[in-house]
């Protein structure tokens, strides 16, 4: 095989990276390909790289070595003496930081063959050398296989820069004379875009490629760090100068522009972002680099950008660095807003200065530039905005935490008697602890503040040393409450350490230490730094090396958690309550639903029934008459050996038992759509949720249905052979019986939620996709929603239980991911029109008599393949199955709601009356007067 | 001239079956065309069934005895109870055994390249030294229903490093290529045989509708036979032949005695060796399943020109059947809706000519010839 010319050429350059190079090689070697060799240039390295490659060539007599003679200082000159080396007909590159996937010759490869192409690329995947998490690089353009005849039929290659994640038909590079640009940087950019223009065929394709190791903690950092210095922008800027020249002597107009709106949303990017974290005289030296050459370029391809991004250019063209700085917080921190926004005739302008008076820059009035009426700052609700909380200072002593700070009132809404107050937030978003803050002064639209109070008293809440989160400022205005995370942007509270009241004992945390995120964000995690805690987490540390003390201490805890709680089912069993009613739904998360409606209405009507619900995380929303129970505690498992009665939504623990004599009640899930089926073969599940659903049903005596349908499908597909009670969808009752106009009633709760009253309010619950949709996008595209829609309606989306959707902060002005917790029923009585797709809240929504759109882009699969709905499918209103279809009947219905409603109104009448269950506001009253029932007749048999 | 050598493993290659004859066919047209071949069975099956009259290939089988299923007691009782304990000992000692056995199978002979038809049998060779061969790893079910079991994962982990993953649509390679997997292709199963002469379509009404497969839950065979209780009454000489055995067989016949008109009309035969035969003297075929892969039975009835109706489950199904061209698609798990589709075609003798010529048209893509090429294009592929 040797004998023959091999089929690819590896380049692997080095440059004294010993370690990393042999990893690098190795993935090489172990190529699918076999008929490959691999050059590994050595860019002179003083390591004992010789060494380690002659280690790696002992097996391999495809490894070559070459040592350049002295260190040329870049990565073009090594990879030119490979290609001069190189004896396959197809040429590849690969660096020592990095690795090949294990199949990437070969993609590569029969690629290029099969589509007889000159250049192909592949797919490339960051690898955090910290976390291991990957993210695809310029995903965009490497969906799908794609072949073309030449760039400018697939000018979006572009973007496309790096050589290391393609395959060159070595003679297109003899050919063509082309090499990498020695004494530059960014040498990538010129060889690729000359490659690609050469070609008469390029391809992509989707497989990953190519592994590119970002170690955040150490590269990171100093790539910032270097993106001011001369050598760098130069470079640069070098390089597009080339690029431009190649282009122009090319003709290739239309890659120009292309390239052009590269340069400003790449490159330039880069550098103004960087501008965010350098001093001052770095930053204006940079500028003066940047403008000569940015002044040159074409800028029409700066009205495709994002607006920030563009008013940060502008404000480079026009030399003023803080306002460059301003529009980059924006663009870097999670958009927040650092200047004041003015309405100029219906438009929103970012105000800084220059919208009345700066100069014509491009052919475009100031105004154009600063418009920024596609951001929405002055439409979005107050809840939702986002205000930069500079956070100045943070001071801890004698068991007092002190903190100063300024806001941006950037439209002139904040008063001095909002209430504020300082927030630890977990994760993000729950209040681990408040410091009382108030407001100190205002100086034009500079508000600034103090927090002061005790050190933070964490004995209600155990944190675990992996908690953390950050700091928000609370503004509660009128019962709206908006929390935006603090920013330090010259980072003054770095490693302030704030400890807990009253910890001194353990091997817990004991206090949080503040560090700031990348977005400027201030940041806490829980740490040990008291002595006694630090000594005594490593005492139980050494402690654990002996064999076997690790074993006996998690053993006392089997204890704990084995013999206690039978212990205490037992004596519980023992002890029955007359009156207790345990409640849980969501598995903790929540306190809504049905049994929330029967909970409440105990309380109005059976005072002498003591109730208590479950918890898990933190006591959300629990009715304030009910005795909070956290699950899995020890009072979980007393409780629920003592009830009388024990009402759930099928997530309640299975290792929390009852004795038989408690009514178990299964609470329902509302009107099936889909089907869920143990009786339906055609539903796939796995053997293991089989078992579970059994598990689950069996435990249950009664289940609350919410119709005839209900009753008649739910018990046989959860195999559940218990009593059956057609009570009705309880939950409803707060919306039942319809009578009269709604609409105050409806406006009323948009108040409560903060939901704009100028446009509609469309509600967007899709239904659980089970395991293969967490943390994506919802199937509804959301930018496109926006951008056709959302000045007309707004968008709230409502993620289906532990589900969680990623939503962009630039789309808050359309829409808003109000999380799977709050209770469904405040967002149907807010809601003018629901989509949906399979979920029973089409039937809440349809007795509700609210407009009802199906959107099932995945009808085929989720219907024919995967889950199948009932018969009545869901008749409740029409049925779409892409976005233009869904923008058709939302618009139809925005047009003409009265109209609309005329055509699908009398279907989902019929849908609601046949299938949906009684309308008549008094289903709690008989769900109630079941379980009583049922409590007293389990007592009789017993 | 000798190519190089092709092993062959499967989870086991002697009971009647789909995917065993395919292995089978495969082995004979590769080692006909010089390849030496040797075909691994992981586990017996008894009665031993002979595919191929002479076969140019060696014939292994790994395990001793038929592998067992896994002893139904698990935990405390599991491990108190000596027949259980007796069970994991076998299941212990046969894998080994298997093991062993599939590396001197390796050694006899030079390295080339490894088929592994299915999951279970890469479990087997990942446990045995075969660094200098070239490995082609298959699943022969659609990604849905492998994202719906527990197979995914494992295909996931098994499957990354070799050379070679095939699926048997395009559909399929691309989602498992979304799922992680850089070395996906597909290829279609070979049929076993070409028919030289294809059926003609009768006029009659005493017409027989065949079932041919498995008789376990996923091929949906209820459905059919729930349908066939709603149309029998107007077909009156119609009758309906299932063969083939497997667990549902008994809930199959309660459900044909359960039915009020027809049951007597239904013939419940064992599985057939020869199936162009059996679907010689058929009418129309039809699958009923709930998931699938690339059904072999359907291609080769549609390749004898027999008109098909299939369920719209997999992307291997909707691959062969251009829904209303040469066959025709109905939702899976639905039997009124077979029914009325049924009903259509057995009362049309024209539709069924039609459906039937243009089903074996399409089906030239599938013959033997043409898919053992593509094997040796794949086999001298996984060895540059």
């Amino acid at each position: 095989m040797t004998s023959l010319a091999p089929d690819v050429s590896v380049i692997v350059i080095s440059y004294n990276d010993a370690e990393r190079l042999s990893r690098a090689v190795r993935s090489v070697q172990r190529q699918t390909l076999r008929n490959l060799e691999i050059i590994v240039v050595d860019d002179a390295s003083s390591d004992g790289t010789a060494e380690i490659v002659d280690a790696l060539a002992a097996n391999d007599p495809r490894l070559r070595y070459e040592c350049l003679p002295v260190n040329s200082g870049g990565c073009s000159a090594p990879r030119n003496r490979g290609v001069e080396l190189a004896r396959g007909a197809w040429i590849m590159f690969c660096d020592s930081d990095d690795e090949y996937d294990r199949h990437a010759c070969k993609n590569l490869l029969q690629a290029a063959e099969r589509f007889d192409a000159d250049v192909v690329c592949g797919t490339a995947e960051r690898v955090d050398a910290v976390t291991g998490r990957t993210r695809r690089w310029r995903p965009e353009t490497h969906e799908c296989e794609r072949v073309e005849n030449g760039l400018q039929a697939f000018p979006e290659l572009l973007f496309d820069t790096i050589s290391v994640n393609k395959i060159y038909r070595r003679t297109l590079l003899a050919d063509n004379g082309i090499r990498f640009p020695e004494g530059l940087l960014f040498e990538d950019q010129l060889f690729t875009l000359e490659a690609l223009a050469a070609a008469r065929r390029v391809a992509v394709i989707p497989e990953v490629v190519y592994r590119w190791n970002v170690d955040r903690v150490s590269d990171e950092p100093s790539i910032t760090q270097r993106r001011h210095e001369a050598a760098n922008v130069e470079s640069r800027i070098e390089i597009n100068r080339r690029i431009d020249a190649f282009l122009a002597s090319r003709d290739l107009h239309a890659i120009q522009v292309m390239k052009d709106l590269k340069f400003l949303k790449h490159d330039l990017y880069l550098y103004l972002s960087s501008m965010l974290v350098v001093d001052d005289r770095t930053a204006l030296t940079l500028m003066d680099r940047l403008l000569p050459y940015v002044s040159t370029v074409n800028l029409e391809p700066a009205w495709q950008l994002r607006p920030a991004l563009r008013v940060a250019i502008y404000h480079l063209l026009v030399g003023d660095l803080e306002g460059v700085r301003a529009a980059m917080r924006f663009v870097k921190w999670a958009s927040v807003v650092d200047v004041p926004i003015v309405g100029v005739d219906g438009r929103e302008v970012w105000g800084c200065g220059h919208a009345d008076s700066g100069p014509t820059v491009a052919g475009r009035p100031a105004l154009d530039w600063l418009d920024v009426t596609d951001l929405h700052l002055l439409s979005v609700p107050f809840t939702q905005r986002r205000y930069l909380h500079r956070l100045d200072a943070m001071d801890v002593r004698d068991g007092e935490v002190t903190a100063q700070g300024s806001t941006i009132d950037y439209d002139a809404s904040l008063g001095l008697d909002d209430a504020i107050e300082l927030r630890f937030l977990i994760g993000g978003a729950r209040a681990a602890v408040s410091v009382p803050a108030r407001w100190s002064g205002r100086e034009g639209d500079r508000l600034t503040w103090r927090a002061q109070g005790p050190c933070i008293d964490l004995l209600g809440r155990a944190l675990e040393a992996k908690d953390r989160g950050t700091i928000g400022l609370a503004i509660s205005r009128g019962g709206q409450e908006n929390v935006t995370t603090t920013r330090s942007p010259e980072d003054q509270v770095s490693a302030v350490t704030v400890p807990f009241v009253g910890t001194t004992r353990g091997t817990g945390p004991d206090s949080l230490v503040l560090h700031p995120h990348d977005n400027g964000a201030v940041g806490w995690r829980a740490a040990r730094t008291s002595a006694g805690h630090i000594r005594r987490a490593a005492v139980r540390d050494a402690w654990f090396r002996v064999p076997g003390t690790r074993w006996l201490a998690e053993s006392t805890a089997l204890v704990r958690e084995g013999l206690l709680p039978r212990l205490a089912y037992a004596l519980g069993a023992l002890l029955p309550s007359r009156s207790l009613a345990l409640f849980e739904t969501g598995g903790g998360r929540t306190a809504d639903g049905n049994a929330r409606a029967i909970s409440d209405y105990l309380a109005a009507h059976h005072g002498d029934i003591e109730q208590a619900w479950v918890w898990r995380d933190e006591p959300y929303r629990l009715p304030g008459f009910a005795r909070p129970v956290q699950r899995l505690s020890l009072r979980h498992v007393w409780l629920a050996a003592r009830a009388r009665y024990w009402i759930e939504d099928g997530s309640a623990p299975m290792s929390v038992r009852t004795p038989p004599r408690v009514a178990t009640v299964f609470a329902g899930w509302g009107v099936p759509v889909h089907r869920v089926g143990l009786d339906d073969p055609s539903v796939l599940v796995s053997r293991a949720d089989v078992r579970d659903v059994r598990r689950r049903s069996r435990r249950w005596n009664v289940f609350l249905s919410a119709s005839t349908h209900d009753a008649l499908v739910t018990p046989a597909a959860l195999a559940y052979a218990g009593a059956v009670a057609e009570t009705g969808l309880a939950r409803m009752d707060a919306v039942l019986p319809l009578a009269g106009d709604r609409t105050e009633e409806r406006r009323r709760r948009k108040v409560e939620l903060d939901l704009p009253l100028d446009r509609p309010v469309i509600l967007y619950a899709p239904t659980l996709r089970a395991a293969d949709r967490r943390g994506e996008p919802p199937l509804l595209d959301l930018d496109e929603w926006a951008a056709r829609l959302g000045d007309r309606c707004y968008l709230l989306l409502r993620p289906p239980p532990r589900e969680r959707f990623s939503v962009s902060s630039r789309l808050r002005f359309a829409v808003r991911d109000i999380g799977d917790r709050d209770d469904v029923q405040r967002l149907i009585g807010a809601a003018d029109l629901v989509i949906s797709d399979y979920s029973s809240l089409i039937g809440d929504a349809a007795l509700a008599d609210l407009p009802i759109i199906a959107f099932q882009p995945d009808r085929e699969v989720y219907v024919n393949r995967t889950h199948g709905l009932y018969p009545v499918g869901s008749s409740a209103g029409p049925i779409v199955e892409s976005m233009a279809a869904l923008f058709a009947q939302v618009e139809s219905w925005l047009a003409d709601p009265a109209a609309w409603d005329g055509v699908h109104g009398p279907g989902r009448a019929a849908f609601a009356r046949d299938l949906c269950g009684p309308a008549d506001g008094q289903s709690t009253r008989r769900a109630v007067g079941v379980i009583l029932g049922a409590a007293s007749g389990s007592e009789g048999a017993s | 001239m000798t190519g190089p050598r092709v092993v062959i493993i499967a989870n086991n290659v002697d009971e009647v079956g789909g995917a065993q004859r395919v292995v089978h066919v495969v082995a004979q047209q590769l080692a006909l065309r010089g390849h030496p071949v040797d075909l691994v069975g992981v586990t017996p099956f008894e009665p031993r069934h002979d595919f191929v009259a002479e076969p140019a290939y060696r014939r292994f089988t790994l395990m001793s005895q038929q592998w067992p299923a896994p002893p139904a007691k698990k935990g405390l009782s599991g491990a108190l109870s000596v027949s259980a304990r007796e069970r994991e000992a076998m299941r212990a000692r046969l894998r080994r055994e298997a093991v062993r056995s599939l590396a001197a199978v390796l050694d006899d002979g030079p390295p080339g390249v490894i088929v592994t038809a299915q999951l279970w049998a890469m479990e087997h060779l990942a446990e045995v030294q075969h660094d200098a061969w070239a490995v082609i790893g298959q699943y022969h079910s659609s990604y849905e229903a492998a994202a719906s079991g527990r197979d995914l994962p494992r295909a996931l982990a098994l499957y990354a490093d070799v050379d070679l993953f095939t699926l048997l649509t395009r559909e399929d390679a691309d989602s498992f290529r979304r799922a992680g997997l850089n070395n996906t292709t597909w290829l279609a199963n070979p049929l076993a045989f070409w028919p030289e002469l294809a059926v003609a379509a009768r006029e009659t009404d005493a017409g027989v509708v065949t079932y041919l497969g498995r008789l376990s839950t996923e091929k949906g065979v209820g459905f059919l036979v729930d349908a066939w209780g709603r149309l029998a009454e107007r077909f009156p000489g119609w009758r309906l032949r299932l063969v083939g055995s497997g667990p549902d067989e008994k809930a199959v016949r309660a459900r044909i005695s359960g039915l009020a008109v027809g049951s007597d009309r239904i013939d419940v035969v064992p599985p057939v060796a020869d199936v162009e035969r059996e679907l010689r003297g058929s009418d129309l075929l039809v699958l009923p399943s709930l998931t699938e892969g690339l059904p072999l039975v359907l291609a080769e009835a549609m390749a004898l020109g027999l008109p098909c109706i299939a369920t719209d489950c997999s992307a291997g199904v909707r691959l062969l059947t251009d829904d209303g061209r040469n066959g025709r698609l109905v939702p899976r798990a639905d039997g009124a809706a077979l029914a009325e589709s049924l009903a259509t075609l057995m009362a049309d003798r024209d539709e069924r000519q039609r459906l039937g010529e243009r089903a074996r048209e399409a089906m030239r893509d599938y013959r033997g010839d043409v898919v053992i090429d593509a094997w040796e294009r794949m086999i001298s592929d996984v060895l540059r």
